[in-house]
């Protein structure tokens, strides 16, 4: 209770705190803004049923049942960010531009953003079209497409803006806090949903499982987001100046998980697009085939997810660790390794590991995936079918990254910390 | 009524994209949500002006839209 406190002590974290709590708030009030003109109440009998919209639900925050001006939530700004970074390593211009530190980041970050809004263009406009079903009978569609499409964009870059906005004055990734509320914000309905469940007639046994399964993942996922491989580095006896740094002997520490939530964030994000097309196309074939074997609880879906999992399990980890540089730092400083040489061999040395915790820690992340879908199907209570592992995941995850920012922020400020 | 309103939220909207594309970049996306965001150096001065005039934007926007629809 007393490190709670410190965080209201020091104004610099208190100022943080409040701030976020004001962005997140405006957040919340503009998704139950609605976009007038469309029928809301049979919309909402749309998103009872569930099915492949209930993610877009979720990572929205509901703003998508309410067809709100925030109904496209941060997903297109996601998506470009995967679209760009994929880009990264393919397009040999952008890759130059990624080497050219500061001033070539900031310029991929602004591509970013104009990509954002240029999804979130193609988002809205898609998504109109697909409800044009449900516009009252007396509006013309032609004016109402140009009107949500318009309010779309505008929400979508507000979405955006507020992340950044976060980033900058408040606490955490202004992207990921802004997921987290929204998958927070839909809890109460997975709970009222299993509530419903239970009056129907499901046993309860089923669900102290489901809670015990839920308990348990969350601390896994704890314990493996903080597990680290520590490699012991060996300085040398050096002089810098007029002072003398003895040898000493510290290690590095090797996250298990380089990317975090990262790549749950990006596998989920692109498993869902095979989803948006079959709600929006016309042919049947397409159709009828996405609906009996790419679902929730299907074999084809399960399996795609954890492949995506593994691929950007991979792919994050070698755009964030680079062994060279690794290896040039601790040979600048004058250690090494202890039992390999500096230079190439310490290279392939750390290369070898990084692969092996990657391997690991891919494994784990399509494991918790995939627990929530089989004890669900086990004990038949379907209610928390879409939230599953990867919004437990951005939860603990989110909520980790938080707590250690504050941490470090009253550290520097010698208080004690939460961790 | 409803014409003024939906005008104003037509011009608020489309200045609203604008302004926040003449925004640098802040941090770098979703760079590291199980690290630390890298921030960028930005003009100060610049930003903080153009910060106000996104918020009144945003504000007319969200004000209208909102009222469009509950009222309408």
């Amino acid at each position: 209770m007393n490190y709670f406190f410190s965080i209201f002590r020091l104004q610099d974290l208190r100022k943080k705190v409040f701030f976020t709590l004001f962005i997140v708030f405006l957040y919340r009030l503009g998704t139950h803004i609605p976009i007038s003109g469309i029928d809301l109440a049979s919309l909402e009998r749309l998103f009872s049923q569930g099915g492949v919209l209930g993610f877009f639900n979720l990572f929205s925050g509901g703003g998508l049942s309410r067809f709100s001006v925030f109904a496209l939530g941060v997903l297109p700004y996601i998506n470009a960010s995967i679209i760009i970074q994929l880009l990264t390593i393919i397009w040999p211009q952008l890759k130059e531009l990624s080497e050219e530190g500061e001033f070539g980041r900031k310029k991929i970050s602004q591509y970013t953003r104009y990509l954002a809004i240029t999804i979130a263009f193609v988002q809205a406009t898609v998504m109109t079209i697909g409800f044009r079903d449900f516009l009252y009978p007396d509006t013309s569609f032609l004016f109402f497409l140009f009107y949500s499409v318009l309010g779309l964009v505008a929400g979508a870059s507000l979405v955006m803006w507020f992340g950044e906005l976060i980033t900058e004055f408040g606490i955490g990734n202004g992207a990921s806090v802004l997921i987290f509320v929204g998958i927070i914000a839909q809890m109460p309905n997975y709970i009222h949903n299993t509530y419903t469940l239970i009056q129907g007639g499901v046993s309860l046994l089923g669900v102290f499982v489901l809670v015990v399964v839920f308990l348990m993942i969350i601390v896994s996922i704890i314990v493996v987001q903080e597990a680290q491989r520590k490699i012991s580095v060996q300085y040398a006896k050096r002089i810098v100046g007029r002072k003398l740094y003895t040898g000493k002997s510290t290690y590095i520490p090797l996250r298990l998980i380089q990317g975090g939530v990262m790549p749950i964030i990006f596998a989920s994000a692109v498993l869902q697009f095979p989803l948006m097309i079959s709600h929006y196309t016309q042919i049947e074939g397409v159709k009828n085939f996405f609906s009996i074997y790419y679902r929730y609880d299907g074999f084809l879906y399960n399996f795609v997810f954890c492949l995506l999992i593994f691929f950007f399990t991979y792919f994050y980890t070698a755009i964030t660790f680079n062994p060279q540089e690794l290896s040039d730092n601790i040979k600048k400083y004058g250690g090494f390794i202890m039992g390999v040489r500096p230079g190439k061999s310490t290279v392939e040395y750390l290369e070898a590991i990084i692969t092996r915790l990657t391997l690991v820690g891919a494994i784990f992340l399509s494991f918790l995936a995939l627990v929530p879908i089989v004890t669900a199907n086990l004990t038949k209570i379907t209610s928390f079918m879409g939230l599953g592992g990867t919004a437990l995941l951005i939860i603990v995850g989110v909520t980790l990254d938080l707590l250690r920012q504050i941490d470090s922020l009253l550290v520097s400020k010698k208080y004690e910390g939460f961790l | 009524m409803k014409i003024a309103l939906i005008t104003i939220e037509f011009i608020a909207s489309l200045a609203l994209v604008v302004a926040i594309l003449l925004h640098s970049a802040k941090g770098e996306g979703l760079g590291a949500i199980g690290g630390e965001a890298r921030l960028f150096r930005s003009n100060k001065g610049l930003e903080s002006g153009l910060n106000k005039i996104t918020g009144a934007l945003a504000a007319i926007f969200l004000l209208t839209a909102g009222i469009l629809g509950v009222f309408f």
